[in-house]
């Protein structure tokens, strides 16, 4: 069986995979850093925005299924007129409130513009809570770069994932003759091993997860990116192309005014087509108008598939206009993006996912440092630009994105109610102190990076995070405790956890740049710095 | 044992040493453009083809499209690594690109002979 392998993977293919490999991952690894860490708090949007919006931690009791049922048209309604304030409303949407986000999320597009705002399940207008959070900063920063503009951000990160994609093929054809030296030549004592060790460990036990998640990530977008099918079919309309496969309905204002019917009714029709699943949004398309469309999203807690089932109610007599479900191919579509998004309600899942989209980020940082290692020790002690920009970049991508992270939120905490655009601003220093620890990083590097002194950083800020929402919400961990507030203690510990790692970090690098040669650091670099 | 035994070790492992040294830059340059462009037109030109070879064979279109796109994307990492391991990167440049442009075409004629 093994001759039959070595027949299949020849010298010459592994040793032709290992350029690709490599400089895949020297030129992209920054950028898949920030696409794995980001998607990897993706999975704790939810929670991270309770900790970012203090005043959307409400009722964390059992807050999700109040004792009076929750109606669309005595707890939504009011809040979408209020949002209007009087001017001439067009379309609306809420996100209803559920076990992870116990407040409803509006948006409303008026003649005059657009508004939003939050809002508790009973239908109170909480007061603008002044940040994207990590529903819509962190997760849209995963995506699509904040770059919406011609989807540029979309190909960018695709054409990062599926180097990816491609660095993970490869590294198994790679990894498939080493597999014996590799455990032949283990040696602790140096780092670089260790380095190697790490990225080939990761890269192995995580690897379908790795595989699964970058395949189904360009999945969700893939008409976008791909749109060459699009084009032969539907002339390039993607907006028809997925009302063709998804089910969508849609048409035109008619411009003859109309009353809303009672959407309860809706709601329990269509939890009936659903066979019993909750709704989880609700759209009103031309509103007050004859042609008004109610559609309704289904929730995908309880499944592994991202089908939202939509369906489409007349606005005005309440029938049904179109309940469509996907042909086989485009449902298992549905079910590779679900299997991205993790939008299912289990949490032992979650946490593994979590941890996963982690091991991806140190896959790849490790690969960054192994990279540098090793030219440090095939090259001089003298190290060139081109090594110093890689150095600078993995610096900038690991310790100075954790940097950036943790400062926006930490900011977060500090910035008063009343700075106007604050979410902008929260947003803008995100950007700010990440260009400055690249500068940092950059004006540093001479043998390494500023390792130690980020580190620092990291530490400093993660406590700070922990402490501020202590000070500034008054909710310390005992608290968290007390109210079963686990989103907010689950930041909070994780925070910790990062501020306890990073110091550790720090004090070893630190002890290793001051020559002291008893921390255990010593023995895994010496190695390096003797060659 | 020691420094020199697994630096031994890693070069035996790493025989390429960097970008084939022994040859120009252009050919390398012309495999990663072929990694990059040209792989993304063979899957540009698999996704219309086969969506209309769906349509073809009696698939819905939307599910034509979608089948043949996840197709293509399963093979476009793939081609890209195959531009760097065929022996010579002209013949990758005339498999990937050519092969794009006659499953475009393909897909061109299916779709002007039917309506």
């Amino acid at each position: 069986m093994s001759t039959k392998k070595r027949a299949l993977i020849s010298p010459a293919l592994r040793a032709a995979m290992l350029w690709p490999h490599t400089w895949a991952g020297v030129t992209l690894g920054g950028l898949l850093m920030l696409i794995f860490f980001m998607g990897s708090l993706a999975v704790f949007a939810d929670e991270i925005d309770r900790w970012m919006m203090p005043d959307t931690r409400v009722g964390a009791v059992g807050a999700h299924r109040p004792d009076a049922p929750f109606s669309l048209d005595r707890n939504v309604l009011p809040v979408v007129e209020r949002l209007a304030a009087g001017r001439g409303l067009r379309d609306w949407y809420a996100k209803l409130p559920d076990g992870r986000r116990p407040v409803m999320e509006l948006r409303v597009r008026t003649d005059g513009g657009v508004s939003g705002g939050m809002a508790t399940a009973d239908g109170r207008l909480l007061p603008p809570v002044g940040t994207l959070g990590a529903t819509s900063f962190f997760y849209p920063l995963h995506y699509s770069l904040h770059l919406r503009a011609g989807f540029v951000g979309y190909w960018i990160v695709s054409f990062a994932t599926v180097a990816m994609l491609a660095g993970l093929i490869s590294g198994i054809i790679i990894h498939a003759r080493i597999f014996k030296d590799f455990f032949t030549f283990r040696s602790w004592g140096q780092l670089r091993r260790s380095l190697l060790d790490l990225h080939n460990l990761t890269g192995v036990l995580v690897l379908p997860f790795h595989l699964m998640i970058s395949f189904t990530g360009i999945v969700i977008i893939l008409p976008m990116v791909l749109p060459a099918g699009v084009n032969a079919l539907y002339d390039g309309d993607v907006q028809r192309f997925y009302d063709d496969a998804l089910g969508n309905y849609s048409r035109p204002r008619s411009g003859t005014p109309a009353p809303l019917a009672p959407l309860d009714p809706m709601l329990a029709e269509a939890k009936r087509l659903w066979g019993g699943g909750e709704a989880a949004v609700v759209f009103v398309i031309n509103a007050g108008d004859a042609a008004s469309i109610v559609r309704l999203n289904r929730d995908t807690g309880d499944r592994l598939s991202l089908d939202v089932e939509p369906i489409f109610f007349d606005g005005v007599t309440g029938a049904v206009l179109k309940h469509q479900r996907p042909g086989p191919v485009v449902a298992t579509h549905r079910l590779l993006s679900g299997l991205h998004i993790a939008a299912f309600d289990h949490w032992p899942l979650r946490w593994l996912y979590f941890l996963f989209g982690l091991s991806g980020c140190v896959l790849i940082g490790t690969g960054l440092l192994y990279w540098l290692e090793k030219r440090r020790v095939v090259e001089t002690a003298v190290v060139g630009l081109g090594w110093r920009s890689v150095g600078a970049l993995a610096c900038g991508s690991i310790t100075g994105l954790l940097i950036a992270t943790l400062a926006m939120m930490a900011a977060n905490r500090l910035l008063p109610a009343t700075v106007p655009s604050r979410e902008l601003v929260e947003a803008g220093l995100f950007f700010l102190v990440w260009i400055g620890s690249v500068i940092h990083a950059a004006l540093r590097t001479r043998r390494d990076p500023p390792w130690a002194a980020q580190c620092w950083a990291v530490a400093a800020l993660a406590g700070a995070c922990v402490g501020l929402n202590w000070l500034t919400t008054g909710e310390h961990p005992l608290r968290a405790i007390a109210l079963g507030d686990w989103p907010v203690l689950g930041v909070d510990a994780v925070l910790a956890l990062t501020a306890w790692t990073a110091w550790r970090v720090a004090r070893r690098l630190s002890h290793r740049l001051s020559g002291r040669r008893d921390a255990p650091a010593v023995t895994m670099t010496e190695a390096t710095d003797h060659v | 044992m020691g420094a020199k035994t697994v630096r031994r070790a890693e070069t035996g492992r790493s025989p390429s040493g960097g970008a084939r040294p022994s040859r120009p830059a252009w050919t390398t340059a012309a495999r990663v453009t072929a990694a990059v462009f040209g792989a993304y037109g063979f899957a540009w030109g698999l996704a219309a083809f086969g969506a209309e070879l769906g349509v073809l064979i009696g698939l819905a279109p939307a599910e034509a499209v979608t089948a043949a796109s996840l197709l293509s994307l399963l093979i476009l990492p793939m081609m890209a690594l195959w531009a760097f391991a065929v022996p010579r990167a002209a013949v990758g440049w005339a498999v990937l690109g050519g092969g794009g442009i006659v499953m475009m075409t393909a897909s061109r004629l299916i779709g002007i002979i039917l309506p």
